[in-house]
């Protein structure tokens, strides 16, 4: 045994190396292969099953026998207005928030103002992990009846813009943060104001972290059902105005799917449109980001 | 209340090489003859103050004297230009430098050398209030920049910064074009005709010598330039300000040695239009460029300035031990 020792401090490589590195190169190519398998498949059924019924008529005429024929016209409408209620609450609140927290704005915060932006951080936290059914109840309870709003897109966008102001917060917290200190020093150490420098050097900086935690808001706000049941209710008629009931393209494939027969066809339509529509505001989203920041 | 913006100025007001006055008396005819004596200096002379460098100035070989002998320009009767007396500053529990007195004359480039971690970069800080923004940060004693009570609790900080500039050491443009780098601090301190901004633009440029290489792109993103330009277009930047003072916190260290050696070059062609102070961990830089040179070094943990004087007293004549043996690189 010993003589197989050679001379010099390493002796004979492990054997096993060369096996553990091709165990981790397949482990690292099948697991990425595998998601992207699971996403394949999720789209090949859909456009299965769903682009059979998709048409122009479909996506702008209303539902007839309770979504088993028709289109998902009014409930397009219902769902990007309460998408809408929701971004123009969510975004400046949001922003706003993200920036007093990530302090990149002004003097360091003194000891209490830290430990009161900690608590905010962590009730941030706790609220990005509440299931929706909760805020749900809570925006059925506050938007619906204490503030009146009954079943409406209104208080179903608030809701929403809720639920999605926690992950939107810490995102672009993240992002402020990301931007680096020196660009900050510079520009304090040129005089710019605290407005200026947060307007034209911090925000465009950090604008692609930004835009990702809004694509992550967006796509929350879009998949919700049990949020949307008990605030905008489910009234599938064209919305008159924003205090109308309006239901969702996540709650009609719910209704579809669950309540009545033989409405898969057209529920399979509608969730093709949906995922279309995550798919087309994410890109929108990234190539927006993109050329602002090119433009500098 | 206004502003003080710079379309306000007058740019025969800046700052000139040669006597800018503030009496307006000409130093020529007011000033005896170049001497080596102390006295010429004026009676506020004192030795390792400002006095010597006058004397120094008078007589050593940056001596700036017309053909009779005449003193162009002196320091002395203008008081240094930024005064630090009993300086500390300390982040938390750690005490970066301690009880330090400095003087900075006009028109001169003045270098602080040391090792690291002897709050060379922290007194930098203290002069343009960036200490502000660090957390923890606490600076004791006084600074004056001209008449300016600099760490009152009620100064502008913003006024401030338009007087002080700084060049930090790694170049940091804003990720925007060249152009919106240098005009977003003219518009913000109130230059607000498109004309003047683009004057000025091209004349700070010429000055760091960038115009030829990018004036065809200004609209291009300033993260695509190169290390040394970068660095130039911070310079630019600072000078488009017309700064009373600029600070260079070891500005060459992340370049490589060519464009170190044009940045070099740039900051000692400074000299006479602004007032320098550089922080630098290359000796035979501050060889090269420094008028006057303060050492720093660390005493238990404490940055502490050991001496001060003409770049000439601090290294062939240094008072110090400390000094010789760190000049002489044989410490730090």
């Amino acid at each position: 045994m010993s003589g197989r020792v050679r001379a010099g401090a390493f002796g004979p490589a492990q054997l096993g190396n060369g096996r553990n590195d091709r165990l981790l190169a397949v482990a690292a190519w099948t697991v990425p292969v595998l998601v992207g398998g699971v996403f394949g498949w999720l789209l090949f059924d859909l456009l299965r099953h769903g682009l059979g019924g998709l048409s122009w008529t479909f996506l702008t005429t209303a539902p007839e026998a309770a979504g088993r024929a028709g289109g998902i016209g009014p409930v397009l409408f219902s769902t990007l207005l309460i998408l809408a209620v929701c971004l123009l609450a969510a975004v400046p609140v949001g922003m706003l928030t993200a920036v007093l927290l990530s302090g990149v704005v002004g003097r360091p915060p003194s000891q209490m103002r830290s430990t009161f932006l900690r608590s905010v951080r962590r009730s941030l936290d706790v609220l990005a992990g509440v299931p929706s059914i909760v805020f749900g109840l809570f925006g059925n309870a506050f938007f619906s009846i204490v503030l009146g709003m009954g079943f409406s897109i209104l208080s179903g966008g608030l809701t929403l813009a809720c639920m999605v102001l926690p992950i939107f917060i810490r995102e672009a917290e993240e992002a402020l943060r990301q931007v680096p200190a020196e660009l900050r020093l510079s520009a304090a150490a040129l005089g710019l104001s605290r407005t200026k420098t947060l307007t034209s050097i911090l925000l465009p900086a950090a604008l692609p972290g930004i835009t990702v935690g809004l694509v992550l808001g967006i796509g929350r706000a879009l998949a919700e059902t049990a949020a949307l049941i008990f605030t905008s209710g489910y009234v599938d008629r064209m919305p008159g105005s924003l205090l109308d009931s309006g239901r969702s393209l996540s709650i009609h494939i719910y209704d579809l799917s669950m309540n009545v027969a033989g409405g898969e066809p057209n529920a399979y339509a509608t969730a093709l449109v949906l995922v279309g529509l995550l798919l087309v505001i994410n890109s929108a989203a990234a190539s927006l980001s993109a050329r602002w920041h090119r433009r500098g | 209340m206004k502003k003080p913006g710079l379309a306000q100025i007058d740019p025969a007001a800046a700052p000139e090489p040669h006597g800018s006055e503030p009496s307006g008396v000409d130093v020529r005819v007011a000033r005896d003859v170049c001497s080596t004596d102390r006295a010429a200096a004026g009676p506020d002379a004192q030795p390792g103050g400002i006095g010597e460098i006058t004397a120094h100035l008078l007589c050593g070989p940056g001596c700036e004297c017309d053909e009779n002998g005449v003193p162009l320009q002196t320091i002395a009767e203008q008081g240094p230009v930024l005064s630090v007396r009993g300086l500390s500053c300390s982040y938390g529990d750690h005490v970066a430098f301690q009880n330090v007195d400095l003087d900075v004359a006009k028109g001169q480039i003045t270098a602080l050398i040391g090792p690291s971690g002897c709050g060379k970069t922290s007194l930098l800080s203290c002069v343009n209030r960036l200490t502000d923004l660090i957390p923890g940060c606490r600076v004791a004693g006084r600074i004056d920049l001209g008449d300016l009570d600099v760490l009152s609790a009620s100064l502008d900080t913003v006024a401030l910064r338009r007087r002080v500039g700084m060049i930090f050491q790694k170049p940091n443009p804003f990720p925007l074009s060249i152009r919106r780098n240098l005009e977003l601090p003219l518009r913000e301190h109130g230059m607000k005709s498109k004309a003047r901004r683009a004057e000025t633009i091209t004349r700070v440029l010429r000055d760091v010598g960038l115009w030829d290489e990018v004036r065809d792109r200004l609209d291009e993103l300033a993260t695509g330039l190169s290390g040394g330009q970068k660095q130039r277009l911070c310079i630019a930047r600072a000078l488009a300000l017309e700064p009373e003072i600029i600070l260079f916190d070891e500005p060459c260290s992340a370049l490589d040695p060519i464009s170190s050696g044009v940045v070099e070059d740039l900051i000692a062609g400074l000299r006479g239009k602004y007032t320098v102070v550089i922080v630098t961990h290359n000796l035979a830089q501050a060889r090269r460029i420094a008028d006057r040179v303060a050492f720093f070094w660390v005493r238990n943990g404490v940055g502490r300035l050991v001496e001060q004087g003409t770049a000439q007293q601090i290294f062939e004549q240094p008072g110090d031990e400390l000094t010789r043996a760190y000049v002489a690189g044989m410490r730090g």
